[in-house]
């Protein structure tokens, strides 16, 4: 794989390890998967498995750079991937608050 | 005592940032900019894009320019003060220190040379006095840049980088000082941030824009400082780093003998003479040296572009050559050989460094950024950008939560926060953005035409200081302030014609950049085009709210005159 597919790859891993640290908070998880269950989805586990995830991506970006490099690169990454999260779990709350509202209305 | 100290935080958080946050702005915006200060720099001296270059041959190409290099006419008048006895004339003084270096991102060869001068200082810390000379070399003609290229200002490198870390205030070199208190107050500003902050990880990733104004305002503050945290931490600390020799000159100032004696130490330790013999000498073939130090490189397996080539005791039997890398592999720089300048044998690698010079070297490099990686140059890009969305949303979140408070009180406070704001944010983008037009536009043979770019810069911040004064008036009284829409208004209009006029003047337009293959010109080109629609969208969000509230004012004021006629 090139680099430019690493850096991708761990771009997606990390933002796929802080979707799992938004969704161990309640308030998130209430607000994306309404009331559903946490059956198997521990807050607890969710974290762990958003910590190895973002351990995971710090790998990736050291097969595409020098680890002093990726350590950089892994670091901004991890900020742009929780910027991600954030802006999905904004948007998701616009979009599934529009139609709730027409239908007050009606 | 906890809510307390919490709260001496929070006070220390709001005053300290409203304080030195204008500063901060510049500083954080202009750092941003300076990451890509090459490629500016070739769109605003279009004789000069051209693709990058290794550095030519020094025998051939650097040696026969030296002697036609004269020390810089300021420089001298800042030595002639610092020095007693009038200066030698300036045709006797000879080079007697050489640099030349290019990198990845640069078509030029920068060469700077060092002038001893015999005068002894006035300063008796000071040992002995320098002038200093400097010019550019084209490699394609192996001749130094003509045309009045060397006069032209080179906007990412002279102008927006200096802005950065020194806000072009030289006197006293006050500017530096400035600059080192804004990052300071960054510092405390963070950490006090951190304190405050009640519910770090339950809102980590909480922006609620339908909440009212100050609610979401302050999300958008919190998320941009949180998230950028570790970025935002390390390039203040890098930074102030940088100049901590200057802030604490303990070494350098205040413990002379004790630094004489470390730099004999240091030349006993690597062997690389302290100072001239005194006997003039014949310099040897320094292409060998160069190639010499890539055989070396090209043993260690890393990538072996010379970086930069400097000659110290140059013309003297003393003399010694350094060959820099040009670390396009590693965030440290710092990577030299050194060579005898009589006879080419190598005297001295730098070793690999100890712990202590490792993490300085990284701190200075991730600052710096020397590095050849696209990726990383972006996401720091972006990253100072998210640094000047924090500042900003914090200037917003001043005035929404008190200019209600201070209608009632008829405190005029939070609209002149407010117009400060609109001059620091829209207001600067507004001054670059002409900048970079006026670059286009005015033409080449204009006298001070530097002089003229720079002085439209200023005099249209001030401008912007004016207009945001002017129609700041409705936040006295609680309303909003319609600067913001206007000058985002200016800041679209003119960043699509800076666009537009340099697709006249050069015949470099997106089409062509892109198709050529010339991200220097293409990405100034493409970031200015993203920031007119960012400016527009914002302008056309704000003016539809605005129109939105006159209306409902007028219908609650309506029916109130009505009742007054009945």
């Amino acid at each position: 794989m090139s680099d430019a597919g690493f850096l991708l790859a761990a771009l997606l891993t990390a933002i796929i390890g802080m979707a799992c640290f938004a969704l161990s908070i309640d308030t998130h998880w209430a607000q994306l998967l309404g009331k559903r269950e946490r059956a198997i989805a521990h807050p607890l586990t969710l974290r762990v498995g958003g910590a190895a995830l973002l351990a995971i991506a710090f790998f990736i970006c050291t097969m595409a750079d020098p680890v002093l490099m990726a350590v950089l690169v892994w670091t901004m990454l991890l900020t742009m991937a929780a910027f991600v999260v954030a802006l999905a779990i904004t948007v998701h709350a616009r979009l599934s608050a529009v139609p709730r509202r027409d239908h007050r209305a009606e | 005592m906890r809510e307390t100290f919490r709260q001496s935080m929070a006070y220390l958080h709001t005053w300290l940032g409203l304080a030195l946050g204008f500063l901060l702005m510049v500083i954080f915006f202009f750092g941003s900019l300076s990451v890509f200060d090459r490629e500016i720099d070739r769109w605003s001296i279009p004789e000069t894009r051209a693709p990058a270059a290794p550095l030519p041959s020094f025998d051939k190409v650097v040696l026969p320019i030296v002697p036609s290099v004269k020390p810089d006419a300021d420089d001298m008048a800042r030595a002639a003060a610092e020095v007693i006895g009038p200066l030698p004339p300036v045709e006797t003084l000879r080079a007697t220190g050489i640099w030349v270096g290019s990198n990845h991102r640069d078509p030029l060869v920068r060469m700077f040379l060092e002038f001893d001068i015999p005068n002894k200082p006035v300063d008796p810390n000071q040992d002995h006095g320098h002038v200093h000379g400097n010019t550019a070399i084209d490699p394609a003609t192996g001749q130094r840049l003509t045309g009045g290229l060397e006069d032209r200002l080179a906007i990412g490198t002279r102008f927006f980088f200096p802005m950065h870390f020194m806000l072009h205030v030289e006197w006293a070199m006050l500017g530096y000082w400035i600059v080192g208190l804004a990052g300071m107050t960054m510092l405390a500003a963070l950490v006090s941030g951190v304190v405050m902050h009640r519910r770090i990880f339950r809102e980590f990733f909480t922006f609620r824009p339908e909440k009212n104004r100050l609610r979401s305002t302050l999300d958008l503050h919190n998320m941009t400082g949180v998230l950028a945290l570790p970025f935002l931490f390390v390039i203040t600390f890098s930074g102030l780093l940088i100049f901590a020799d200057f802030y604490v000159p303990s070494v350098t100032k205040l413990m002379r003998p004790l630094e004489k004696s470390q730099e004999t130490a240091e030349a006993g330790r690597t062997g690389l003479p302290e100072d001239p013999a005194g006997q003039p000498g014949q310099l040897a073939s320094v292409d060998k040296m160069m190639s010499d130090a890539k055989a070396r490189w090209a043993e260690r397996g890393v990538p072996g572009e010379v970086g930069f080539v400097s000659v110290t005791h140059f013309g003297d039997v003393n003399a010694y050559v350094t060959v820099g890398r040009d670390n396009v592999d590693r965030v440290a720089t710092q990577e030299e050989i050194h060579f005898n300048g009589m006879t080419g044998e190598l005297m001295y690698e730098n070793p690999p460094t100890r712990p202590i010079e490792a993490v300085k070297g990284f701190l200075y490099g991730l600052h710096f950024q020397h590095f050849k990686h696209w990726g990383l140059r972006w996401l720091l890009f972006v990253g100072g950008l998210i640094g000047c969305a924090c500042i900003a949303t914090g200037f917003l979140f001043f005035v929404e939560k008190r200019k209600r408070k201070h209608a009632a009180a008829g405190s005029i406070g939070s609209s002149v926060v407010d117009a400060l704001a609109v001059t620091s944010v829209t207001g600067m983008l507004v001054a670059t953005a002409t900048m970079m037009l006026a670059n286009r536009v005015l033409p080449v043979d204009l006298p001070a035409h530097d002089t003229w770019q720079k002085s439209i810069f200023w005099f249209t911040w001030l401008a912007t200081l004016v207009h945001a004064g002017l129609r700041s008036k409705p936040v006295a009284s609680g309303g909003a302030s319609s600067a913001w829409a206007e000058q985002c208004w200016a800041v679209a209009a003119l960043a699509t014609m800076a666009v537009l006029a340099n697709w006249v003047t050069t015949g470099d337009h997106l089409l062509k950049t892109l198709s050529d293959g010339y991200w220097p010109v293409a990405g100034v080109d493409i970031v200015m085009l993203i920031a007119a629609a960012a400016a527009g969208g914002t302008a056309y969000v704000l003016s539809r709210r605005s129109q939105f509230f006159t209306a409902a004012a007028r219908e609650m004021s309506a029916p109130a005159v009505g009742s007054q006629n009945v």
